[in-house]
């Protein structure tokens, strides 16, 4: 496989997984808001636009974490290959990156809690 | 469709910036210079990335086996690199790779003329030419088993150097030389690599550019002080060797220089409006060993100390690179640069140990 081919499968691995986020995103955040706030009106404008935000909240994080992860991920594994000893600073760089999903997911539970 | 830079050059930069971390850790040079003899610089490189020069010495004893085996690890080195990139990048890489193919063309032609046209016993030395794929499809067995111009010519018939082959004739190198013809090739590949440089993004391109431009700055001088003054070339042939580009060619009292009888040129001058610093080193080097030493020789002290002070240009360039922008080309042709320099002194420093030279001479020519 030429590194190319490489490159391009791991950035789609990445998109892949940062759509399935944002999906999940959309499809948790109203049962998981239904479940805790079971004394709200169904249906209401509201509710709704609070489950949309939140779930916009973590599907963004998640695809910018993706598409980081994609780049610094890249640029690590570029760096590694020739100098294995540098492999935990340059997961630290990763973890930078990952950590846009947490902030996320933590603004989703913010907006979640409004409600 | 444009490619985003941080996506393009990510990894092969990241990549790259680790080799330049362990170019410079790396005590290679250091180490061959200590080496007793060859065998023990031979023994040196095997624990190193050029395994397979000491591979090339353990099969054949040849020191220029050994060269031809850095050459290869060269040509790898750039296919490498453009391996990683993608689109007008890599075209660019590539045709870099055309400077070893020009090179290793004009070595071919050498070897033809010394042996056809002077008649000397080298055919033998085509064993230490590279034979394989660089950019164009060149037949290497045709052109060293040719035995006139003709065949020269045909064997590069359908090579961008077919034009420049056809412009001259055997009996012109005959009585020229391969001087001009020579010249006539690098120019060429210089024309390539500008225009190529044109394709790539605006940051790029200025990145590019601007090592070029330090390249054929240096070029220039050399031809205006070597063949302008020293050899006292004919104005014509010399203006048709300076390469139109840079702050050289353009300034105006180049085009004096080159327009003045060979007796009344003064290269002095041209050097003092442009790089103050090193005329004043030149004539440094006049005053100290004036008397001293031959007119050739000092000629020759001069012109090493222009190439030094050009290569500390390229050299600051190169550095101001890898402290900018880390998403351009920039990178690569710092590593391009840096490997080729290692390369060139490994070279010198086995031929210094092959012929018996002591350390401190060695380190002597190095600096």
């Amino acid at each position: 496989m030429t590194s190319i081919a490489f490159k391009k499968k791991v950035s789609m691995s990445f998109a892949a997984t940062a759509l399935l986020l944002l999906a999940s995103g959309f499809v948790f955040a109203p049962s998981a808001f239904a479940a805790t706030t079971e004394a709200a009106a169904p249906g209401s404008y509201t509710v709704a636009v609070i489950c949309f935000s939140a779930a916009l909240a973590f599907g963004i994080g998640a695809l910018a974490a993706g598409l980081a992860i994609g780049k610094v991920g890249s640029a690590a594994m570029g760096a590694i290959s020739e100098r294995p000893e540098i492999a935990s600073q340059a997961l630290i760089f990763i973890a930078l990156a990952e950590g846009l999903v947490v902030f996320g997911f933590i603004t989703a539970l913010m907006i979640l809690g409004k409600a | 469709m444009k490619q985003n830079p941080t996506s393009l050059y990510g990894f092969i930069n990241a990549k790259l910036r680790a080799r330049i971390g362990l170019m410079r850790e790396s005590h290679i040079i250091e180490d061959l210079l200590k080496a007793k003899g060859v065998v023990e610089a031979v023994a040196v490189l095997r624990d190193s990335a050029h395994s397979s020069v000491a591979t090339a010495y353990d099969r054949t004893g040849d020191i220029q086996q050994m060269e031809l085996a850095l050459l290869y690890n060269e040509v790898e080195m750039y296919q490498e690199v453009a391996k990683y990139l993608e689109g007008k990048p890599a075209d660019f890489v590539l045709n870099l790779l055309g400077k070893v193919e020009v090179d290793n063309l004009k070595n071919t032609i050498r070897l033809w003329y010394g042996s056809i046209i002077r008649r000397r016993p080298m055919r033998f030395r085509s064993e230490y030419l590279f034979k394989g794929k660089l950019l164009n499809d060149i037949d290497w067995t045709a052109l060293v088993n040719a035995i006139s111009w003709d065949e020269v010519c045909k064997a590069l018939a359908n090579t961008p150097y077919s034009e420049v082959v056809n412009a001259f004739t055997e009996q012109q190198l005959d009585t020229e030389g391969l001087f001009v013809l020579e010249n006539k090739l690098d120019l060429q590949w210089y024309e390539q690599m500008m225009a190529s440089t044109e394709k790539l993004s605006e940051l790029d391109k200025n990145v590019a550019q601007s090592v070029f431009m330090v390249d054929i700055d240096l070029k220039n001088l050399l031809m205006m002080v070597r063949y302008g003054w020293y050899h006292k070339m004919d104005k014509a042939i010399l203006s048709n060797l300076l390469m139109p580009w840079g702050k050289v060619y353009k300034n105006k009292s180049v085009r004096e220089f080159v327009n003045k009888s060979a007796k009344e040129r003064d290269p002095f001058v041209v050097i003092e409006k442009l790089y103050p610093g090193l005329n004043e080193a030149i004539r440094q080097i006049s005053e100290d060993k004036q008397g001293s030493v031959r007119q050739d020789e000092l000629m020759a002290l001069q012109n090493l100390r222009i190439e030094a002070y050009l290569h500390e240009r390229r050299k600051s360039v190169y550095r101001k690179m890898l402290a900018s922008d880390p998403f351009t080309i920039g990178v690569s042709l710092a590593y391009f640069f840096l490997y080729k320099e290692e390369d060139t002194m490994i070279k010198a420093i086995l031929n210094g140990k092959y012929y018996g030279y002591e350390e401190d001479y060695i380190r002597g020519v190095l600096a």
